[in-house]
């Protein structure tokens, strides 16, 4: 074999394996969608709920063959932080060309929104709760109660049916938390209760002087307003620091490996009212997929990222029917004018604002699961 | 007033924490020279050592313990045996032992999420449950980092002033080139200062993850505490170390009294600033001691 030959077999044969190696690209005709989640880091563990939700939706949606196309998922990490939610977001619509991003955490969706308003790129948010969202962009919206209407359920029930006056608020210096704080200043008045606002650091661990902080304001009650892990750890000093006032959370504490905690038990929080006993073909489907793939009970979480590619395929539908392309911009238009959509849980429309208006549902935890209190429509 | 005491109370119990920390690298550093910023993966690795043997393994504390140890240790010797000491035999600058030193630090801290995740972990103890004390409370175990913090610094200083191996410590923190002229093999005391720096780290570690829970990250806050300790209480005094990470400990705890609690740890680090500024050499000036 010549010298020239025996570099052609080489190269060739590097070529091949390289080829083999390599993932499946994505096809021209699949409808790519874009995820920016924390997959790393200390919240990773939202992450790893939440894709759950989307891979599912997903994978029914591609079998049932709804659409002429198969939809694919390109995830990006955004460690619920919002710099690398900003890279993961212009990878997403620059080079992915993507038209429809899925988002979570508050922080990360309202850096990720100037870039969707600029590049007409449609972002459901199924996680991030902060007032802030509201109406942040016309191409943002939120497959979930933001915490003011969370809030907004809760004090009057445990203001008037609990007797909780003085309320010491623990919460995350950020967008989020500001949020909280913000409903709490405006609230707390006309209800006659008292919110003694704590701020922490959200990378924060220690809390010793917090506690001390809370003994001494001889609180009712403490609402803790933070996410992911650092909750557990709230609630535990908490408790080791010998608070025994009612403790007071929202959505995101609603994590099983988070009520499963000694220090959780008795712990009332509030989460959307979903009937997932409801007898519609979607979310039929949607439960016994769940349990099938993943052998657990589906969260609430996981429903709104479900439902957050459901809205999608809807869209796309109808696109499909008018002959349109699928651009951020006819996406949106779609959603305006679909209005009502056949979801997870019966049907879900959006305010003006872009977001979607849902019975809240408080519950309280007894050893270890969420039992449900009372609903507030 | 009550809660400015019991804001003290809580800053004796971290400070205590701190002092451990400190005096382990302000020995490793007084003696060595080497800016050991790998001492809070020391920290990381032995406080996930802990978790993963009590937790995961479900072993005895005292087995958990000597294994911690064990790490603490190995780590220790192993940066000082395998990364500082051909650094130092090929006379590398300070700057380069301090990039090394940095770049093992961030390994550690990656090897540490590659295993357990970048997530907070706690253990629950009866022992870290607060204690009623008339109006005041302290969990057994921050009692136990203030009885841990003194009885180990005492034992230091009993090893320091009362044994032939401490007083060639000693000594090669006054005068490292004397040492090495009297025919004192330097590298078989710095291995000394590293593996004693290195199990100072322990109990502050252990206490650490009842007390406040731990995670990857909790390592850097660790090292630039003992820095911070190192300078506020005086460059190569290992009291002042121990008196810094009190005076930090405290600070952070106290200076919330009238100001929201994220404020905590841009306290301690503006008394830092206010010590560089006006008091460079520290509460302990090391030429008094002498």
């Amino acid at each position: 074999m010549t010298s020239s030959k025996w570099l052609r077999s080489l190269l060739v044969g590097a070529l091949s394996v390289l080829a083999s190696a390599m993932p499946l690209t994505v096809s021209a005709q699949d409808y790519s969608i874009g995820v920016i989640f924390p997959l790393s880091g200390p919240n990773v563990v939202y992450g790893e709920t939440f894709s759950k939700g989307v891979d599912l939706a997903v994978k029914n949606l591609n079998e049932s063959e709804e659409l002429p196309h198969r939809i694919k998922t390109l995830y990006e990490d955004s460690r619920a932080l919002p710099q690398p939610a900003i890279i993961a977001m212009n990878k997403l619509v620059n080079v992915e060309n993507v038209p429809f991003v899925i988002s979570a955490f508050s922080g990360v969706t309202k850096a990720i929104a100037p870039i969707a308003t600029r590049r007409k790129v449609l972002v459901m948010n199924g996680g991030g709760v902060s007032p802030e969202l509201a109406g942040l962009s016309p191409y943002l919206f939120n497959d979930i109660p933001l915490v003011n209407d969370e809030i907004s359920a809760l004090l009057p029930y445990v203001t008037s049916k609990l007797h909780l006056r003085r309320i010491s608020l623990i919460y995350v210096n950020d967008p989020f938390g500001q949020g909280v704080l913000g409903v709490f200043s405006a609230q707390c008045p006309k209800l006659g209760c008292e919110a003694i606002p704590i701020s922490i650091s959200p990378t924060a661990s220690d809390f010793q002087a917090e506690v001390a902080k809370i003994r001494s304001a001889k609180s009712d009650a403490v609402f803790i307003a933070s996410y992911g892990q650092q909750q557990n750890v709230i609630l535990k000093q908490l408790r080791d620091g010998g608070i025994n006032a009612q403790l007071l959370s929202y959505s995101g504490i609603d994590l099983p490996d988070t009520l499963r905690l000694p220090a959780a038990q008795g712990l009332i929080f509030t989460v959307e009212n979903v009937d997932l006993g409801s007898d519609d073909p979607i979310t039929k489907k949607f439960n016994e997929s769940f349990r099938a793939v993943y052998h657990s009970e589906p969260s609430f979480y996981q429903v709104n990222y479900y439902n957050a590619v459901v809205l999608f395929a809807a869209c796309v539908k109808r696109l499909v029917a008018k002959n349109q392309p699928v651009t951020g911009e006819n996406l949106l238009q779609a959603l305006r004018e679909i209005k009502t959509f056949n979801v997870v849980g019966g049907t879900v429309s959006f305010q003006p604002n872009g977001t979607v208006r849902q019975a809240i549902q408080i519950m309280k935890v007894v050893d270890g699961q969420p039992q449900p209190l009372a609903v507030v429509k | 007033m009550e809660l400015l005491i019991q804001l003290a109370l809580n800053g004796l119990a971290l400070g205590a924490l701190y002092a451990l920390m400190a005096v382990g690298f302000a020995l490793i550093f007084g003696t060595t020279k080497i800016f050991h910023f790998a001492h809070g993966a020391t920290f990381v690795l032995a406080a996930y050592t802990y978790y993963a043997a009590v937790s995961e393994a479900g072993l005895p504390v005292a087995f958990a313990l000597g294994l911690c140890a064990a790490v603490a240790l190995g780590f220790g010797l192993a940066c000082e045996r395998f990364v500082y000491r051909p650094m130092l035999r090929s006379e590398s600058a300070s700057l380069t032992i301090f990039v090394a030193s940095f770049g093992l630090f961030i390994a550690a801290e990656n090897a540490v999420i590659l295993v357990f995740g970048s997530s907070y972990h706690t253990l629950e103890s009866r022992l870290s449950r607060a204690l009623q004390l008339g109006p005041f409370a302290i969990s057994p175990v921050g009692l136990c980092a203030i009885v841990a913090s003194a009885t180990i610094l005492g034992a230091l200083e009993f090893f320091l002033a009362r044994t032939y191996t401490g007083a060639a410590l000693r000594a090669m923190a006054d005068n490292p080139e004397l040492v090495r002229m009297i025919g004192l093999n330097r590298y078989y005391y710095a291995k000394v200062a590293f593996a004693v720096g290195s199990l100072m780290v322990v109990p502050a570690a252990v206490l650490s993850v009842y007390l406040s829970g731990l995670s990857p990250q909790s390592g850097a806050w660790i090292t630039l505490v003992a820095i911070a300790s190192t300078i506020v209480g005086g460059v190569g005094s290992l009291y002042g170390a121990a008196l810094g990470g009190i005076v930090l400990g405290v600070a952070q705890n106290v200076g919330i009294w009238r100001l929201p609690a994220s404020w905590g740890e841009g306290i301690a680090f503006g008394v830092l600033l206010l010590f560089l500024l006006f008091r460079p050499t520290g509460l302990i000036h090391v030429f008094e001691r002498r």
